[in-house]
């Protein structure tokens, strides 16, 4: 006999999901959103070139404004990120926000092993797969926590 | 009562107009831009689609088109117009790990 496990997250009420995480993968969350704010201040990587790649290529110097308002937007859901991670409910917004990290940093790890293409992303040694794969798999997680509509007697 | 009329028509007609040429000035350089999606190895498929979905308010079939069509080809024109707008959508689709860009219609 096995108990039934708890989906990792479950809608608990409307705007309102339970997180069944373990303690490792939230650390992981909290990671992927600490180094997102780190990659603002390394210009020259990898991380960096991919999530601030040039927005208008019809002008000769990207307007600073869009790279700021890029990294004020990354700024402000890592932040959402690093301090809900550790919460048993979260919002739909917070939820929000960890998908958009995880989007992020899925886009920012794929910069920074070279993965450009299909091929690439097959050859990956099997601990950057399984990072790629665990990132899949919560954002997966997510997105049908959030599309699912609260119980209605509850 | 004729005089009357004519009065109202030349205030309703004429200022509009006139707005309407001015505004086709000020926004000579945002004729239509182009919002860009190119395609990733990395990104699932599903979260694309929503993504383009919650974005643009597109329907499931028209978003699961344009991910297939960025799939396929390499890139995808997901939206067409001003400019101002083309930026901020290619803003939020980065806040989302998908690539954009934006660049002049053809």
């Amino acid at each position: 006999m096995i108990h039934r496990r708890r989906p990792v997250f479950r809608r608990e009420a409307a705007g309102v999901i339970e997180v069944n995480l373990p303690p490792a993968v939230s650390d992981v969350l909290v990671r992927a959103a600490e180094q997102l704010q780190a990659t603002v201040e390394v210009p020259g990587s990898p991380g960096f070139a991919r999530l601030f790649a040039r927005v208008d290529e019809s002008t000769a110097d990207e307007d600073p404004a869009i790279t700021l308002s890029r990294q004020m937007l990354l700024d402000s859901v890592a932040s959402t990120v690093i301090g809900s991670a550790g919460k048993r409910l979260i919002t739909d917004d917070e939820a929000d926000a960890w998908l958009k990290v995880l989007g992020m940093t899925l886009a920012r790890h794929a910069a920074e092993l070279h993965v450009t293409t299909d091929a690439d992303r097959a050859s990956l040694s099997k601990e950057d797969g399984a990072m790629i794969d665990l990132i899949q798999a919560l954002q997966v997680s997510l997105m049908i926590v959030l599309d699912t509509e609260a119980p209605a007697n509850r | 009562m004729s005089a009357t009329s004519t009065q109202a028509v030349t205030t309703h007609v004429v200022p509009d107009a006139v707005e309407i040429s001015i505004e086709h000035i000020d926004t000579a350089r945002d004729l239509p831009f182009e919002v860009l999606l190119w395609n990733d190895p990395v990104t699932l498929m599903d979260v694309v689609v929503r993504v383009l979905r919650k974005v643009f308010g597109y329907t499931a079939d028209k978003a699961e088109l344009l991910m297939l069509t960025a799939h396929r080809e390499g890139k995808a024109v997901v939206w067409t117009g001003e400019r101002d707008r083309a930026v901020r959508y290619c803003i939020e689709l980065g806040s989302n790990g998908l690539q954009s860009t934006i660049r002049r219609g053809s």
